[in-house]
């Protein structure tokens, strides 16, 4: 009787006459890659680069963006609950929050009104010289990091000090100019009295603009007993300024904290909050928004050259198909099955599909490679500086994955076609 | 071993059906050099088909070495092809670009058996053409192409080699000399049917078979022939 076999015996054959197959038509396998390469290339090569300019975008915008602000607003809604101050209860409960990175108390003593915060003036005096609307503000370490300011002589004060409560002070440009004349070194040191109390001088601020550049900053403590009185239970706090885990979390941060406020304060209307959560994020976001729609939607274009390059192997498959008509006879002649002629076929359409696409993933890691040495030793100069093209394995993987699916079906179809006819017409065909 | 018992074969055409074989009986016994002739449209090239398991029959049974292949699955036939059947086309049906051994090679690679090399080399110096192994058929003569088909025809030692007007596209010192090969191939036990109109290869043959539209007209046992030849040179 007629012996049957397992299709893997034969499997490898095929591959073999598949692949032969391939190299006798070197030109036709190579161009039919080419359009495979290309979108190949393109897609990872432009996803890795708009990956960079997002990355770049946010490297310059993060500091803006990545800023939240807390203040207490009164009920704008007549008859509804009093309003609850911002307490350290709230900042403990809002450091919890998972994508909250960093969280800066500020006391200002200011009041709150229903058109927002009113600053109270200090008069910050020397034995020799008066500054009278200075603005004392009660903080953490952090400030400097959430504010983004920075020294132009002297040191912050440190977490011992501010535990402590220590009363030292760092004050703004105006006021060392106006108590201690133009060189900001020669403030340091030196005694401040602000109402009662007398603080050292430990650091001057370089000028921020001039709301900033009247401010002394001190530990949150010595702010509270020293300047402002105990208060309201001696918790209260005028203003927290809260950093996000990344740009990207600020939304997430100020749900979030919004959720966390709700429940410190017992809200169950929205109506009804006692404060306002704002962050420069949201309206960054929507540039970088922009951007990252951009970064996403120019490999979306390079992917219809991917298509096209399947359309080439579809086209260059049926045609192949049809000029070995007779060639699909013979061997079904000489006893090829159906399903040796087709895993044939597909063997040839995912070989020039695959090899294509690694080609293709070659040549667009390469050119990024070459594209980061090149910036790198650039040194690069404003917006490049922080330009670098991103080499991450998911959009290779998909790039190529697409490849070899399009050399499945473009393959599959003509080798069905091939697998389905009969020998003595296929024998017949000129 | 060959059986036909009540073969015919019906075409679905524009003007309705069109029957080709009205009802063959036919027996090849092992060893036997068949021709089978007759005029164009006599249905010579369908009943062909249906010897090589390319096409099936409408209606009858068709026993190849005791099996029925009337109802075989398209599958077992390609698989009754490779194994039992060894074809040889007028228009040789060489794969091109495609050198003679792997050429040869062909049927033992969709059988799955391991080897090839050795037994295509030696398919291949039978038929003579020890010195054309790595030759691709455009580097081949009409009558090499030819012996390279033979080769392949041989090498599954198939029931019945299969030949459809073999010579058709030779010159006569070709044909000549592919005919001197089957009947070697024949002398040494291989069963042989060839289609043919011409009576010069109908001459090598030990049983020749006329076909006129779709039935068999005449039968010429080999001996009948013989007596007369012999008669003939007396």
């Amino acid at each position: 009787m007629v012996r049957a076999l397992g299709p893997r015996v034969i499997f490898r054959d095929i591959l073999v006459i598949a692949l032969r197959g391939l190299r006798s038509h070197k030109l036709r396998s190579g161009l039919t890659m080419l359009g495979l390469v290309i979108g190949v290339a393109a897609v990872i090569l432009l996803t890795s680069l708009g990956q960079g300019l997002v990355g770049a975008v946010n490297t310059a915008v993060e500091p803006v963006a990545n800023s939240i602000t807390i203040v207490p607003k009164l009920s704008p809604i007549p008859g509804g609950p009093p309003s609850e101050a911002l307490t350290d209860d709230d900042m403990a409960a809002i450091t919890k929050a998972p994508n909250v990175a960093l969280v800066v108390p500020m006391v200002t003593g200011s009041t709150t009104g229903a058109a927002g915060q009113v600053s109270r003036a200090v008069t910050a005096s020397t034995p020799g010289a008066q500054f009278k609307s200075a603005s004392v503000t009660g903080t953490t370490t952090g400030y400097l990091a959430v504010q983004r300011k920075t020294l132009s002589a002297g040191t912050f004060f440190t977490d011992a000090q501010d535990k402590a409560g220590a009363k030292v002070a760092v004050v703004g440009p105006l006021i060392a100019q106006a108590l201690y004349g133009p060189d900001p070194h020669a403030a340091l040191g030196q005694t401040l009295r602000l109402n009662h109390a007398l603080f050292k001088v430990i650091g001057v601020m370089d000028s921020f603009g001039a709301a900033g550049d009247n401010a002394i900053i001190m530990p949150i403590k010595a702010a509270r007993s020293g300047v402002f009185g105990k208060g309201t239970g001696g918790n209260q706090l005028s203003q927290l300024s809260v950093k996000a885990n990344s740009t990207g979390e600020v939304k997430a941060a100020v749900g979030q904290i919004t959720g966390i406020m709700r429940q410190q304060h017992r809200i169950t209307n929205p109506n009804y909050d006692d404060f306002q959560v704002q962050d420069l994020g949201s309206r960054v976001g929507t540039f970088t928004g922009l951007i990252a729609l951009i970064a996403n939607f120019v490999p979306a274009i390079a992917a219809i050259s991917l298509v096209v390059g399947g359309i080439g192997v579809l086209n260059i498959m049926l045609v192949s198909v049809t000029d070995r008509t007779r060639e699909i006879g013979t061997r079904k002649a000489v006893g090829a099955s159906g399903m040796a002629i087709m895993t044939q076929f597909a063997m040839e359409a995912i070989t020039v599909a695959g090899m294509g696409g690694l080609i293709g993933v070659a040549i667009s890691v390469g050119l990024i490679v070459l594209a980061k040495a090149l910036l790198a030793n650039s040194g690069g100069v404003g917006f490049l500086s922080s330009f670098d093209p991103v080499l991450s394995l998911t959009p290779i993987a998909i790039a190529f994955g697409v490849s070899l699916a399009i050399g499945l079906v473009a393959g599959g179809y003509p080798a069905w076609r091939a697998a389905r006819l009969e020998p003595i017409e296929a024998l017949r065909f000129e | 071993m060959i059986r036909l018992e009540g073969i015919t074969k019906s075409f679905q055409m524009a003007e309705g059906p069109m029957t080709v074989l009205h009802g063959i009986d036919m027996t090849v016994q092992a060893g036997e050099m068949v021709a089978i002739m007759g005029p164009s449209g006599s249905g010579k090239s369908t009943l062909m088909n249906m010897l090589g398991c390319l096409d099936v029959p409408s209606t009858g049974r068709y026993l190849l070495d005791g099996t029925d292949v009337t109802k075989l699955s398209k599958k077992q036939l390609s698989r009754v092809r490779g194994q039992k059947i060894g074809f040889v086309f007028q228009s040789f049906n060489l794969i091109p670009r495609t050198d003679a051994l792997r050429n040869v090679e062909l049927p033992l690679v969709y059988n799955g058996v391991r080897d090839r090399r050795s037994k295509a080399r030696a398919a291949l110096e039978r038929v003579g053409l020890g010195d054309r192994l790595r030759h691709v058929p455009s580097e081949l003569s009409g009558g090499q192409k030819q012996r390279v088909a033979i080769a392949r025809a041989l090498i599954n030692d198939p029931s019945i080699i299969l030949a459809d007007e073999p010579t058709g596209a030779l010159d006569s010192k070709s044909t000549v000399e592919i005919m001197e090969l089957f009947t070697e191939l024949n002398a040494a036990g291989c069963t042989i049917v060839i289609i043919t109109h011409e009576e010069e290869v109908a001459e090598y043959c030990t049983r020749r078979i006329w076909l006129r539209d779709g039935r068999v007209v005449r039968d010429d046992q080999a001996h009948d022939r013989w007596a007369r030849l012999n008669a003939v040179s007396a």
